[in-house]
């Protein structure tokens, strides 16, 4: 039982809304009920979802006495730097007893060193996220136009490499990085970034969706590759390229390890960094900082979001 | 809502345009620091004063002269001056009475000498040393003629244990006295101004740029500076964008401060963003934990004197630094030593042999800053070693991973081929059973210069005198005791297990076979002993001192690391009888083990300069280096010839001549824990006997149980400590969790 | 249908063109190739000569002794099955659970679009909360351990028995989920809309519906939501390891730990092994991943 586009198109449209109609009243009623429950459910998944980001948010309003009494002994470490065993009882606590701001005020006013972290998190990301996109449209579009055996071999490799854990990769990354002599600066993190199959992954999957016929009519009508690229083939990515560039920008502004090993300055270092690691002396400052550190993210979310559902698969527009 | 959006994001780019202004400051300084890379300050030493000086004052003059406190040829105490260039210092002649002592030496705006006496009973600290007379004597730098003359007996002399470090004068006059903690401000008349404590041991004193006076200070939260203010009758807080460390701090030239941070030296004023960088001590063969005064000369060269308190002689030494252009510098062959932690001692060590070196010069490359967190700068080395890109020398006590791992690495070089060859150190000159703790699968890779042992002391009466002991004997003695008292000092539940599973390794893992039992009676037997031990250190809940409670019977054990026979001698006192060193109760067999002390270098194989290693390990195996090693806490030596010499030098007893003509023996040293002080004289031939004993009978501690396993095992420990899992429980989830890390390192 | 109507002359011309064309694409993949060359593939080949050598500093050729003794290794096999069976399980869960909210959101319930953010907000939490929440809620004395004790039931150690994989599970869902439901909803509403109304009127039951028509249509994305699940699943590893150490109990020790630990130890020989050893399972799974879904997907694409 298959069904093939071509032999509906333009037939029956008119047949079937009626006939639809009337099956729909005769379902209202177990509709509603339905959808009542299909409601629940997304609701009690949404509350579940988002309880993380209320507590971070509504945390970042206690002091830090509060957060260190609560949950403290969470965070606390042995002198060896194991973990400690948590030996009363731990409760998240979504109120705070005082609404205090205290915690803003130290890292935006006091303390200087979250927001010069906060700044270096966004120098590493954003040539990344800028290059990586850029990189990509453009090998996107080579393994697009003109599939052969070698380019699908090369294409399959570059999956492999995107799956690879960054456990493997780090210590030959360290030594080319060492060889290219960029070690220590943020060129060790940008260029692996960039050049990233990441990207090239999913754009080259969004391009192929793409009705060759589409590019070919362009071509007969005189264009070059460049202009293809540039002017059929880029308008139609652009949902697609926002909704990878959230996608990378979530990755790498989440990045621990890659800093970590590349670059010894700790100057250097993302705030990304300072929270994977934080301790027992600095939680009373963890819940502003994160939540200061998701506002880029919220704000690219709310921006793309729409992208992000439209993106990634391509679904026409143009009709073949 | 739209609008909102674009608004947020407007505010955030905003934000960020106005800090990249911030960074683009970064970028120039770098290219600063790069070019005062091609100079290097090379310095000329001279040792200051003639035979037989031993400590005294020093400083530096208003004009290019170093004044200091020695004793002539003919064994008078004296005040000297040096000018900077010539070789031979002259006498300034100053009327120092007998037992006159010269504290401290200051200089005023116009260049005069401020002279800090005490006159004693007598100058021999045997006899007392009774304040008699404190003097402020102002005097001409060039005649020694006096200026002024202040008696501030009256002030000072009823103050305990009363000692100048620093004498300073303000513009109105004032004189700056400081003794450990406090300031005392003195007026022009001799009358006290004021007295103020900081609370804590003063580190540093001098004025900036107005004079103001400041003093540096280590306090719980850190390093700290604060003006000794007159008017509050305080220290007040300096406010400063430049973070201080401890280090050396003394007036600048046309700076506020200069001062030496991690044997940097840098020059700032207090309100300045950052601190400009001058010179690092160690690329000149300083030792910078031994300075004792800097100073930038008028034509640009640095001055600085040292004094070392742990070197034997006490001698001290006068460098002055010239800026050379590194091509002139002949070339010396680089060697690193790579370390995460660089102790005082391999600084010491280092600057020593690139002072005596015309072939190598060591560079220090240390992994990571202080306030770093130790993964960080682990994983750092880690990359740096196994990239190829490893220093030549690596740190065996302070480096990123253990004996086991350098080697699977194939990172170290086996240094038995060396040992064989003719003119540098022997095998047979070193202690074997101390050489076995670098030795692993048949091969040697390191040698300690000196060790400690790591041992538990306890009464003869209570432990016997075997060389061991096991954990039921302890349990024994444990409940012979009253229930009160504590069994072993500073123990808690997790430190007793910790030291149970690194003495019985062998119980509970088996190497061969790659399998671990925690399941089994002699784990739980381990675990539920633990238990009896308090969950955190008690800190003297009832003042008692520790030599109280052993006196008292409520303290039985004491552990701790021995690294001279004078400790032997000062636990035998604290323990009121004969001791013995029956180290930790091991379910088998005995329990002192080997720690590692001082310069412990293990060779990179992949190292171009091997042979440069090796002369610096014979360097600190030399002679002369193991024969003067630093006083105590240093460790003994490893060469059997040194360490026989320290023996018999702990065995000779030094005598003074009394007030009334007859010979007593003097005391070698001072020992105490704060609590008391005991005066360790010539120790016999038994004492002796007994650390050697107990040296021969230590182990190595290599090869014990790893700190990843312990960590495991003190995580899920817990649970049962607070009485929320049953024994068998907890040793399930260790057994569980252990069994993958031994599976894994396998 | 447009290839028709191209003249003859000018197909002609085309082939000539897609000659140059063909050199230029060549041009269009050059940066991406050498930036991959330099900075994945080149380490890749490291990882190889690796794997192949007695260690870093010798360099000498001991064929596959490595992979032999990783391969006998414990711990490596612990970790294998370990990361095989939370694959196994989370990744299908992941794949399913996404698909059925993204049906459920698409049946117009209301507050769609809210739903829709809310179920992608655990992508923008920062891992320092995240590690918390778990922690509390999962530890011993955490809260879950309180709620199930308030219907009388014992104490679980949650992270440290053999319900720990299901906590780590959840985790990787709860972080997941979202994301994948929006690439479902996505492909959802790209079904063309004849299709099943067609569908509906010849009575073909719902779960027809949805195995005939919405899963045909649904293929290629299924697989890319698999592909971008099993990335994420090794992501996972991130939150395991801050949240139970090194050395967790023996059914979180995953794959990732076995490499972290090696790395940190220096074992690079043994790392390296490791890493081939995975990549050869990887290859092949994606390759059959591949082949399924060219098998089902071919006759709806076009």
């Amino acid at each position: 039982m298959t069904f093939r586009k071509n032999t509906l198109s333009g037939t029956g449209t008119a047949l079937s809304d009626r006939l639809y109609i009337k099956k729909r009243k005769r379902r209202k009623r177990r509709t509603f009920e339905k959808r009542a429950i299909a409601t629940a459910i997304a609701a009690f998944f949404a509350i579940l979802f988002l309880m993380p980001i209320v507590l971070t948010v509504t945390n970042s309003f206690m002091s830090a006495s509060e957060i260190s009494s609560n949950y403290g002994q969470v965070f606390a470490t042995t002198d060896t730097g194991g973990k400690t065993y948590i030996s009363k009882k731990v409760n998240l606590k979504f109120i705070p007893d005082i609404v205090s701001f205290s915690q803003y005020i130290t890292v935006l006013l006091k303390s200087p060193d979250y927001l010069f972290k906060f700044w270096n998190s966004v120098i590493l990301v954003v040539p990344i996220v800028g290059f990586q996109l850029l990189v990509a449209a453009l090998a996107s579009y080579g393994f697009t136009r003109y599939r052969g055996r070698i380019k699908e071999m090369i294409f399959f490799i570059y999956i492999i490499l995107m799956l690879m854990p960054y456990q493997v990769t780090l210590v030959p990354n360290y030594l080319v990085s060492d060889w290219l002599n960029i070690l220590d600066s943020r060129w060790a993190i940008w260029l692996p970034g960039f050049f990233s199959p990441f990207a090239v992954y999913l754009l080259t999957k969004f391009m192929r969706r793409i009705p060759v016929s589409v590019i070919e009519a362009a071509q007969i009508d005189g264009a070059g590759e460049w202009q293809i690229f540039r002017r059929i083939c880029m308008p139609l990515c652009k949902g697609c390229m926002c909704s990878i560039a959230i996608l990378i920008f979530i990755d790498y502004w989440n990045m621990v390890e890659q800093p970590l090993i590349l670059l010894s300055d700790e100057a250097m270092h993302p705030l990304s960094v300072f929270l994977s690691k934080i301790n027992s002396g600095e939680i009373g400052l963890a819940f502003a900082v994160a939540t200061i550190y998701m506002v880029p993210t919220l704000l690219v979310f709310l921006y793309g979001e729409d992208y992000l559902v439209e993106g990634i698969t391509y679904q026409g527009g143009i009709k073949g | 809502m739209k609008k909102g959006k674009k608004l947020g994001i407007i505010g955030v780019t905003v934000i960020m345009i106005a800090q990249l202004f911030g960074c683009g400051k970064d970028v120039q300084e770098t290219t600063v620091e790069q070019a005062a890379d091609e100079y290097v300050y090379v310095a000329e030493f001279q040792q200051l004063s003639a035979e037989g000086y031993k400590t005294g004052s020093m400083t530096f003059g208003k004009d290019d002269k170093v004044y200091f406190t020695g004793v002539d040829e003919a064994g008078e105490y004296q005040l000297f001056s040096l000018k900077i260039g010539e070789s031979t210092p002259e006498k300034l002649p100053v009327e120092l009475g007998k037992n006159i002592s010269v504290q401290a030496i200051g200089i005023d705006e116009e260049g005069h000498l401020i002279l800090g006496l005490i006159e004693y009973n007598s100058l021999d600290e045997a006899a007392g040393n009774l304040i008699e007379k404190v003097e402020i004597r102002k005097i001409s730098p060039d005649d020694g003629s006096v200026k002024e003359s202040l008696d501030v007996t009256g002030a000072l002399g009823q103050i305990q244990d009363l000692y100048m470090q620093n004498i300073l004068v303000d513009e109105e006059g004032n004189y700056y006295l400081n003794n450990n903690q406090n300031v005392y401000v003195i007026k022009p008349t001799g009358e006290m101004l004021c007295d103020i404590s900081a609370g804590t041991y003063i580190s540093s004193i001098f004025q900036d740029k107005s004079g103001r006076v400041i003093i540096g200070v280590y306090e719980n939260t850190g390093w700290k500076l604060k003006e000794v203010s007159i008017a509050g009758k305080e220290m007040k807080d300096i406010e400063s964008k430049i973070s201080f460390d401890y280090g050396t701090y003394q007036s600048g030239t046309d700076t506020d401060l200069l001062y030496t941070q991690d044997s940097i030296l840098y020059t700032c004023n207090l309100k300045d963003e950052k601190p400009t960088e001058i010179l690092n001590w160690v690329d000149s063969d300083i030792d910078s934990s031994s300075l004792r005064a800097f100073k930038i000369l008028e034509d640009g060269r640095i001055a600085s004197l040292s004094l070392d308190w742990n070197s034997p002689d006490e001698t001290a030494e006068l460098a002055v630094l010239t800026q050379k252009n590194r091509a002139e510098v002949p070339e010396k062959k680089v060697l690193t030593y790579g370390t995460l932690y660089l102790t005082y001692y391999t600084n010491k060590d280092i600057v020593a042999f690139n002072k005596q070196s015309d072939k190598y010069r060591i560079e220090i490359k240390q992994y990571g800053t202080d306030d770093e967190d130790y993964e960080t700068k682990v994983s750092r080395m880690s990359a740096d070693l196994s990239g190829n890109k490893g220093p030549d020398m690596i740190d065996m006590i302070y480096g990123s991973a253990s004996l086991e791992e350098y080697v699977s690495m194939g990172l170290l070089e086996d240094i038995t081929p060396y040992l064989e060859k003719e003119g540098g150190i022997n095998r047979e000159a070193l202690l074997e059973n101390i050489i076995k703790a670098y030795e692993y699968e048949g091969k040697l890779y390191s040698i300690m210069p000196s060790f400690g042992i790591n041992t538990v002391i306890g009464k003869v009466s209570d432990v016997g005198s075997e060389a061991s002991w096991t954990i039921d004997d302890m349990i024994k003695l444990m409940d012979s005791k009253p229930k009160d008292a504590e069994i072993l000092s500073y123990s808690t539940k997790s430190s007793i297990l910790e030291l149970m599973c690194m003495m019985n390794p062998d119980e509970f893992v088996n190497e061969e076979t790659g399998t671990c039992d925690f399941t089994g009676d002699s784990f739980k037997k381990i675990l539920e002993f633990a238990n009896r031990f308090p969950k955190e250190i008690n800190e003297n809940p009832d003042g008692q001192s520790q030599i109280e409670k052993i006196r008292n019977g409520q303290l039985i054990l004491l552990d701790s690391v021995i690294t001279s026979v004078q400790l032997y001698q000062m636990y035998e006192y604290m323990f009121g009888e004969e001791v013995n060193f029956v180290g930790y109760p091991t379910i088998k067999e005995s329990g002192s083990f080997i720690v590692p002390e001082g310069t412990t270098v293990g060779m990179n194989a992949n190292s171009e300069n091997k042979e440069g290693v090796w002369e610096f390990i014979c360097f600190i195996l030399s002679k002369e280096r193991q024969e003067n090693l630093p006083l105590a806490g240093g460790g003994f030596p490893i060469t059997k010839e040194a360490l026989e010499k320290q023996f018999e030098k702990d065995m000779e007893a030094e005598y003074y001549e009394d007030t009334d003509g007859t010979q007593k023996e003097k005391p070698k040293a001072v020992w105490g824990t704060g609590d008391f002080d005991v005066e360790v004289y010539a120790a016999s031939k038994e004492q002796v006997e007994c650390v050697k004993k107990m040296i021969e009978t230590s182990k190595s501690s290599q090869g014990r149980l790893g700190e990843k396993m312990f960590a495991i095992i003190d995580e899920e420990a817990q649970a049962y400590f607070e009485g929320q899992k049953s024994v068998e429980d907890v040793a399930m989830l260790i057994q569980n969790r252990v069994q993958t890390y031994i599976n894994e390192t396998r | 249908m447009k290839e028709l109507r191209i003249p003859k002359k000018k197909k002609n011309k085309l082939v000539k063109k897609n000659e140059k064309a063909k050199k230029i694409s060549v041009l269009f993949l050059s940066p991406s190739i050498l930036g991959v060359l330099v900075f994945f593939v080149i380490p890749f080949l490291v990882v190889i000569y690796y794997s192949v050598v007695d260690n870093p500093i010798n360099h000498s050729f001991v064929f596959f002794d490595n992979f032999r003794n990783v391969f006998f290794n414990g711990a490596f096999r612990q970790a294998a099955f370990n990361t095989m069976k939370f694959s196994v399980i989370a990744v299908p869960l992941a794949v399913i659970l996404a698909l059925g909210l993204a049906m459920l959101l698409d049946s117009k319930i209301p507050f769609r679009s809210q739903f829709r953010t809310f179920f992608l907000t655990p992508m923008m939490v920062p891992i320092a909360s995240i590690v918390l929440i778990w922690q509390v809620l999962f530890h011993y004395n955490g809260m879950v351990n309180d709620v199930i004790g308030l219907f009388g039931a014992g104490k679980i150690d949650w992270l440290k028995s053999d319900y720990a994989q299901i906590v780590i599970i959840v985790l990787f869902l709860w972080k997941n989920l979202g994301y994948n439901m929006i690439l479902f909803m996505a492909a959802l509403s790209s079904i063309p809309k004849d299709i099943l109304e067609v569908a509906v009127l010849e009575s073909a039951k719902p779960w027809q519906i949805f195995l005939y028509i919405k899963l045909r249509y649904l293929s290629s994305t299924l697989l890319f939501v698999t592909i971008m699940s099993l990335i994420n699943s090794f992501k996972v590893f991130r939150e395991i390891y801050l949240l139970t150490g090194s050395y967790p109990y023996n059914t979180l020790y995953m794959m990732q730990h076995f490499m972290n630990n090696t790395f940190a130890s220096l074992d690079y020989q043994k790392l390296s092994a490791a890493a081939i050893m995975m990549s050869v399972v990887m290859v092949i799974l994606i390759g059959i991943l591949f082949l399924t879904e060219s098998y089902f997907g071919k006759d709806v694409e076009g």
